[in-house]
């Protein structure tokens, strides 16, 4: 498609000389600001720390030097940057060496993102990315980035590009609620935050010159010796969570902050947010193919869901731990709001995807998975236990230890997942749930499936378990119901999409299939 | 309820066309690609290394029993399961060994159709041909088809998809 879309823009250039000139328009010039003001900055905390460490003038003399090319770059950047929106295309000249000529129709274009990180905004710019929704080659390739313009020329850009036939009301789906913060550090990540930030510390000691290996750990074990080992763990981990939650909930607050969803005139959704980087992205509504609720296990203890849209060229699977996920409807929210927002955005009068009445999964599903929860207790004990009876007794106890521990643990997991497997098939959508670690529940709308995958492993052949997949062009792809028994899945593939199956089924079916 | 009646459940009849014989012999030069270098080269150590001749036939072992497992087991299997089947409204496969796939795409979903041969599948005079849809879920493949049928295969396919995206506009 490039390569067509290329050389017709150039014949066109070439044709018709200064003609073709009109409309091109430059990037921001202040995005030479940009670099000059993050590259000295850079520059500066460098040059005090090798001050500080004494480092050698011929260390320090070549700081600058790196920072001045890359300043280089942008302006030769800029001046050989140009852009313009057509009545057909928006169209993009760019590249020092290799000029590049992208050119995107504009009934193509199926998100217009603009975010600006904290120096953008603090000298009024932002980056403009153009998707087409189109993943032929890698995610990059169906993107089109200006970086940066002035903010008021993104906003017309972002405008002139999603504007439909039609003015009118913007309409708020949802606004963010201080309330919600207290799902921020709802996250296995919590304390796993709260070691890095000590790892962060280490780290600036080090860079100082403090030699912590050397002088501070000795000292800190020296101490540790000393000192009442329990009221150090219990002062110590409520500290290191407590750090954790204290960077979560900055985390959350810099995400998620001022989040707002509109539908805009046209009908798209345009979610905005950040605090320091600020973003905001629009989905056409045509490319939307159902929601998503996401239940970590922790936010949904504490009664709190992610929500996603299924919409195509947004929330792929390496899309999903990004900070800017493109296809998120609210903040880690209260799962009532999570329902409300969902079905507002389907314009439903309920969200499908609220569980009542999904259809449980057969026994085998959850046979299927205590034996993995039993095979996981005798992975994690036999191996200790093995090598306690070679090397070490000791390990023999720690091997049975291990082994009931992860055998109970095991069994409530299986046991949450397999309550949380189910399906079923509205008039407009197919639901599914499943996930315990990370509970996911997905509508999916009907129209939008556009095909069927069963896979099976050889040896529930007999018990026929398997699991029904429907794919679609956005989101994460694939959307399954999982251990399902065939018959389940293929009554669920058939009455969702009518005559596509019924040569393929094999003989003895059921006459009337509501009978 | 529905599934105590076992004379009603509905099942998936495999696809009506299996692929070429020589696929057999394709799986099982790839199979062999596959476990024969580390098994080799383990080998050639412990011949060399005298002290550690133990451990590295050892590991060879490890390695090459499953290997010759795989190597005996799956081309054949695999011949068993791979089959296709095209109608003018879908096209429908199976493929797998262990793990078995049925997938059915509508004609009017699709979006190429293509033929790969990689170099293995050349000598062999075979070809895959590739289905893709608008999903990022993969695409349909038949692998193992003689080079003359997957074109045949992929004309026919083009076609008939134009004609269900004609219906379907």
């Amino acid at each position: 498609m490039g390569g067509t879309l290329d050389t017709a823009g150039q014949q066109r250039a070439a044709g018709s000389g200064s003609t073709a000139q009109r409309g091109w328009r430059r990037l921001d010039g202040r995005i030479i600001w940009v670099v000059v003001l993050g590259g000295a900055g850079i520059a500066l905390v460098t040059l005090a720390v090798m001050w500080w460490r004494e480092a050698p003038w011929w260390l320090q003399a070549p700081v600058p030097v790196p920072v001045l090319a890359v300043i280089g770059y942008e302006a030769l950047r800029w001046m050989k940057t140009r852009y313009r929106l057509t009545a057909e295309h928006i169209e993009v000249k760019t590249g020092l060496l290799v000029r590049r000529h992208r050119s995107i129709p504009r009934q193509r274009v199926r998100s217009v993102d603009v975010m600006a990180h904290p120096l953008q905004r603090v000298l009024g710019l932002a980056t403009v990315q153009v998707g087409t929704g189109h993943r032929v080659g890698s995610a990059k390739a169906a993107v089109l980035s200006l970086n940066a313009l002035s903010r008021a020329d993104a906003e017309a850009l972002r405008a002139a590009l999603v504007r439909r036939a039609g003015e009118g009301e913007q309409e708020t789906i949802a606004r963010f609620d201080r309330r919600w913060l207290r799902f921020g550090p709802m996250s296995f990540a919590t304390p796993l935050l709260g070691l890095s930030a000590v790892g962060a510390v280490y780290e600036t000691l080090d860079i100082l010159g403090y030699d912590p290996d050397g002088v501070l750990i000795p000292a800190l074990l020296d101490w540790l010796g000393r000192a009442d080992l329990l009221a150090v763990v219990a002062i110590g981990a409520p500290a290191l969570l407590l750090v954790g939650a204290a960077v979560a909930l900055g985390w959350y607050v810099e995400t998620w902050w001022d989040f707002r969803l509109v539908r805009e005139p046209h009908g798209g959704l345009r979610a905005s947010r950040g605090l320091f980087i600020a973003r905001s992205a629009t989905l056409e509504e045509e490319r939307l193919h159902g929601v998503e609720i996401a239940e970590p296990l922790l936010l949904r203890v504490g009664g709190g869901a992610y929500t996603y849209a299924v919409a195509t060229g947004a929330g792929g699977a390496e899309e999903e731990a990004s900070t800017f996920n493109t296809s998120a409807l609210l903040p880690p929210a209260p799962i009532g709001e999570s329902h409300r927002v969902a079905a507002e955005v389907l314009c439903e009068e309920e969200n499908p995807a609220r569980a009542a009445g999904l259809i449980p999964h057969p026994r085998q599903a959850w046979a299927r998975r205590v034996r993995w929860a039993l095979l996981a207790a005798v992975l994690a004990g036999g191996v200790p236990a093995a090598l306690g009876v070679w090397l070490w007794p000791a390990l023999v106890h720690a091997g049975w230890v291990v082994a009931l521990v992860t055998c109970g643990a095991g069994l409530l997991f299986a046991w949450d997942a397999y309550r949380n497997l189910g399906h079923r098939l509205t008039d407009r959508y197919l639901v599914t749930r499943h996930g315990s670690l990370k509970r996911r529940t997905i509508a999916l709308r009907r129209d939008s499936v556009i095909g069927w995958t069963v896979t099976q492993w050889a040896w529930h052949r007999r018990s026929t378990l398997c699991r029904v997949t429907a794919t679609t062009a956005g989101g994460r792809s694939a959307y399954h119901m999982k251990d399902v028994l065939m018959s389940e899945g293929l009554v669920v593939v058939d009455e969702a999409a009518p005559g596509l199956l019924t040569p393929f089924l094999s003989g003895r079916r059921r006459e009337a299939r509501d009978s | 309820m529905m599934i105590s009646d076992a004379r009603a459940e509905p099942a998936l009849r495999p696809p009506s066309r299996s692929v070429d014989r020589r696929a057999i012999g394709w799986w099982l030069a790839q199979a062999l690609v596959t476990v024969l270098p580390p098994v080799l080269i383990v080998g050639l150590l412990a011949l060399l290394i005298l002290p550690a001749r133990r451990w590295l036939l050892l590991s060879a072992a490890i390695v090459g029993v499953p290997g010759l497992v795989y190597v005996l087991v799956m081309p054949g299997w695999r011949y068993r399961v791979h089959r296709w089947e095209t109608t003018p409204e879908v096209v429908f496969t199976r493929a797998g060994w262990v793990r078995q796939q049925w997938r059915v795409a509508p004609m009017a979903r699709i979006q190429t159709v293509d033929t790969i041969r990689g170099p293995l599948q050349q000598l062999f005079g075979l070809s895959t041909v590739v289905v893709t849809t608008a999903s990022a879920a993969g695409p349909l493949k038949i692998e193992g088809l003689d080079q003359r049928l997957a074109e045949d295969v992929v004309a026919d396919l083009a076609a008939k998809a134009q004609a269900g995206r004609g219906d379907a506009a």
